[in-house]
């Protein structure tokens, strides 16, 4: 059974593109994991490394804790889907399916069987006989997923592969597909630049910028506990308050944020250090300055703009730091802020998260 | 499907043993050494003849200094004679370029752009000269314009319009270049962005102006390829100049000539001439092609507006189409018609022993022996050539087409297209001349050595459009392939192939087709054979027109299923 580990792993392509740099990471047997990241993170690279397309400049790739990293694709004994699926056109559906086991050169009473079972397990058995351009994208999408399974890989790698289908087939099949993996005790890892995909179909989400890993989690350790602060900003949207650590004794830190004092997550910094407190939009709550509110853990500010984005309203508040906060309320919320209003943003500060304040600058720690 | 469970099954077995070999085959070692091999046959066929040439006139530039510049007798005559000849060449091939532009752009608009009846009849009638042998072309064009069977007759003259020389044969080259510059720029057009045309309009241009300065630049390299193809092609023709030229002969005609006159020096020098600059023309157009813009941002509004006019464009569209109609398509196959015209005896005196019927069946020599053997000879040759060719070019196509460093792939892509523009019978000079005697002395001049002259010149139609279509394949197939276990072979021969179905035809029937319908390289490599072709060429020159009329019609007709042929292959690859 597959487990696949990555050990510092280094593609440089040409003289100095450094497309993954020093990458490391285990993803267990029988997970399914999605790689998420902006375009250009070096997720595409990662796969491709898996697969075997192009090999590492450095580094080790580990399938069972057997070494594969020199091993061409022909050798590896991976499923690979692709974004338009490479299905054969000149192919029926079974003789698609049969390509693996039979350039394997198996027996047809095996390949019978083989593709028999994949067939039947994408639910595709009643179109075997047909040829691909007749028809539709989610057959040609299930066609490519009966072809990795008689294919007898364990390793499934796929590469956007949902990016061809309208949203409301996609959405189907995410269920399908992860479905199917745990049914076929696959290990997969799934490339996509759909964030509200990863998070739903697998079991978790590396999120990767600028060739590295940046954090590996479940859904909701990325949503709700980002470890790092671009994680914090590409998984949803938050806004970071620059501040500096007033008391670092209890569960709550005591921060300063411009002229005001507020309770964030303590995450261990030291007072007297800089830090950047993460709110997610959705998080803050939005008040008039005039009414009267329970908690003192609030910023005030001036309303810049209140836009209607369909569900959500997109209100704009400058603090006084000057610092311009993007809050995101329900569209139906009973007041509708005017221009320069005077408010008060609440934070709960169980859902803050506050980390060191890189050395680099918020704006390039956040850079892609 | 399940043949048998236990018992050896033979089918497991072979498939075994095959996909073994495949991957023997696809080792890095055998594959570099089918590159280098692929190499070695072009150098050895394309290559090396014209290398081989070029050292050998650098080695006895003595004996070519004395029988081209110092002869005894004739002093530098010969020298003199090759200059006339290039420069009578040049100038009608500028000449039929600038008309087929003329003419040709239009009508590919006409056919690109516009829906109507008889649409792609059109389509048809504007490819057919080229499927068309020259040496019928001619053939036919010297009987519409040279005698008083074709339009003399519409003014009731006895003698023709034109006597064999310039003006016939640029009327015969015309006929056969034609479609080069139609075809080079008619797709083009066609996938063009409408969008760019519509926003031309709403700035307010009229469709002159904009086909002039938005449209056109976008098919300036497609323009400029068939340019240089019509260009090259009227430099290096043979067949049809052999018949309409007369006593004005142009470079290729005079190699044929001098050939038959064993003057092999200065044939050699003259073969050198024609090669180097026929190579200088492509390395230009290669190098510059890019470069060369489409000058005149100036707009004449009022002008352009007044060309735009309804008026003034179907005219234009009338006047392309007739044109086309005069000086390409009826006389291309005016043969036909003269054919019936002498069908059982002489229109003019009824004489039976004039007509075809006579000539061709009854006559004492029963030229329809000749006739059949040639044709049996052609079709031999013909198919050997496309087996082989289909065998070397597709490796070669496979690896330009794969080949990642930029420059080497630009060197060799420009080496595939030397044999199209080296006039044949030059390049069956240089076959001739490292085969036989005068070289390595492996072949006289015959069966064997015509088939590697084919095989020379119609390498470059066999490579050309299989390198198109394997950079049309997404690389993604061989990639699920290898995923699967494939070896590099096997995902060739089970993925790859498949695609390449329609492109393999299309390109056997194109190399079929202009095997069969050469006439200059034939000539000079054949001994006592005859291609249908080059038989022409010889009923041509003993006067028995209409036993030639009879043998042109046999090569029309049979170009004629081929073009059918590969319109449906290319078509039906289209809706695939």
């Amino acid at each position: 059974m597959p487990e696949i580990r990555l050990q510092s792993v280094t593609k440089i392509f040409g003289r100095k593109v450094e497309a993954v740099k020093d990458l490391s990471f285990i993803i267990e047997d029988g997970e399914y994991v999605s790689l998420i990241g902006p375009s250009g993170c070096g997720k595409t690279t990662t796969l491709r490394l898996l697969a075997g397309t192009i090999l590492p400049t450095q580094g080790n790739i580990y399938f069972d804790n057997k070494s594969v990293e020199n091993l061409s694709i022909r050798d590896r004994n991976i499923g690979f889907v692709f974004q338009h699926f490479a299905i054969f056109p000149h192919l029926t559906v079974w003789e698609n399916a049969a390509y693996g086991p039979r350039v394997r050169g198996r027996k047809n009473s095996e390949i019978d069987s083989l593709v028999d079972h994949a067939l039947k397990a994408v639910q595709i058995d009643d179109k075997a006989e047909l040829y691909p351009p007749s028809l539709s994208a989610p057959d040609w999408q299930k066609t490519a997923l009966a072809r990795v399974i008689a294919s007898e890989a364990k390793i499934l790698l796929l590469d956007e592969p949902l990016g061809a289908l309208d949203q409301k087939i996609r959405e189907e099949f995410q269920v399908f597909l992860r479905n199917l993996v745990k049914k076929e005790g696959l290990t997969a890892i799934h490339v996509t630049h759909d964030q509200s995909e990863a998070l739903t179909i697998s079991d978790k989400v590396a999120v990767m910028n600028k060739g590295k890993l940046v954090q590996l989690g479940t859904a909701s350790d990325l949503i709700f506990t980002p470890n790092n602060i671009f994680t914090s900003f590409f998984v949803g949207e938050s806004d970071f308050l620059e501040s500096v650590v007033l008391n670092d004794k209890e569960d709550f830190a005591e921060v300063r944020v411009g002229q005001s004092t507020i309770k964030v997550k303590n995450m261990g910094i030291s007072r007297g250090r800089r830090a950047v407190v993460a709110v997610r939009r959705e998080f803050f709550k939005v008040h008039k300055y005039e009414d009267k509110i329970k908690t003192g853990n609030f910023l005030p500010g001036v309303v810049v703009r209140d836009q209607f984005l369909g569900l959500l309203r997109r209100v704009r508040v400058k603090l006084e730091n000057q610092q311009i906060v993007e809050v995101k309320i329900h569209a139906k919320h009973p007041i509708r802020f005017k221009e320069n209003e005077k408010v008060r943003l609440v934070i709960d500060p169980s859902s803050t998260r506050c980390f060191e304040y890189p050395e680099e600058g918020v704006a390039s720690a956040l850079e892609m | 499907m399940s043949a048998g469970e236990e018992k050896p099954d033979l089918e497991v077995k072979f498939r075994r043993s095959l996909l073994a070999s495949e991957k023997w085959l696809s080792k890095d070692t055998v594959l570099s050494a089918g590159k280098a091999v692929t190499v070695g046959i072009f150098i050895l066929i394309v290559l090396g003849p014209i290398l081989y040439l070029l050292f050998q006139i650098i080695v006895s530039w003595g004996d070519i200094n004395e029988t081209v510049f110092n002869d005894p007798i004739l002093g530098n005559e010969a020298f003199l004679s090759m200059l006339r000849s290039i420069g009578l060449s040049f100038e009608i091939a500028a000449i039929v370029t600038v008309f087929d532009i003329v003419v040709g752009v239009p009508m590919a608009w006409i056919l690109a752009r516009y829906e109507f009846k008889g649409k792609s009849i059109l389509d048809t009638m504007v490819d057919l000269p080229m499927a068309v042998p020259t040496s019928a072309l001619g053939f036919s064009v010297y009987l519409f314009w040279g005698t008083n069977n074709g339009i003399s007759r519409l003014y009731n003259s006895q003698v023709g319009f034109a006597s064999q020389g310039t003006l016939l044969i640029i009327f015969a080259h015309v006929a056969f270049t034609f479609p080069y510059v139609t075809r080079s720029i008619k797709g083009i057009i066609a996938d063009l962005d409408l969008n760019l045309e519509k926003a031309g309009k709403t700035l307010g241009a009229p469709p002159f102006t904009i086909a002039r300065m938005i449209s056109l630049p976008m098919v300036k390299e497609g323009l400029l390829a068939g340019t240089v193809l019509a260009f090259t092609r009227s430099l290096g023709e043979t067949g049809a100049t052999l018949i309409v030229s007369g006593v004005y002969q142009t470079a290729p005609v005079v190699i044929v000539s001098w050939m038959k006159g064993l003057k092999i020096p200065t044939t050699a020098f003259l073969a050198f001439i024609l090669i180097i600059i026929s190579l200088i023309l492509l390395t230009f157009v290669r190098l510059f092609a890019r470069r060369v813009g489409l000058p005149w941002n100036k707009v004449f509004p009022r002008f352009e507006r007044k060309l735009s006019s309804k008026k003034v464009t179907r005219t234009r569209n009338t006047f392309s189409i007739a044109l086309f109609l005069l000086f390409v398509f009826i006389p291309a196959l005016f043969v036909i018609v003269f054919l019936f015209q002498w069908w059982g005896g002489s229109p003019f005196s009824g004489e039976f022993e004039a007509g075809m019927i006579y000539q061709v069946f009854l006559a004492p020599d029963k030229k329809i022996n000749d006739i059949m053997t040639a044709l049996v000879t052609s079709l031999e040759i013909a198919l050997i050539v496309t087996i082989v060719n289909l065998l070397i070019a597709t490796p070669m196509a496979l690896m330009i087409s794969k080949m990642k460093n930029n420059k080497v792939k630009g060197f060799l892509d420009g080496l595939i297209d030397i044999p199209l523009v080296i006039p044949s019978s030059a390049l069956g000079f240089s076959i001739f001349f490292l085969w036989g005697s005068n070289g390595l002395h492996i072949l006289s001049p015959g069966f064997a050595m015509i088939v590697i002259a084919h095989i020379s010149f119609t390498y470059s139609y066999c490579v050309r459009p299989l390198i198109g279509s394997f950079d049309s394949i997404s690389t993604m197939y061989d990639e699920a392939a290898a995923a699967f276990g494939a070896s590099k072979i096997t995902a060739f021969r089970t993925v790859t192939l498949p695609f390449l179905k329609s492109g393999l035809i299309a390109a056997a029937i194109m190399t079929f087709t202009r095997s069969m319908s050469e006439t200059g390289a034939t000539i000079i490599c054949m001994g006592i054979e005859r291609t249908i072709p080059v038989l022409l060429v010889d009923f041509f020159e003993a006067s028995t027109f209409p036993a030639a009329a009879f043998a042109s019609t046999i090569l029309i007709i049979i170009s004629f299923v081929m073009l059918i042929l590969l319109r449906l292959v290319t078509r039906r690859k289209k809706d695939a």
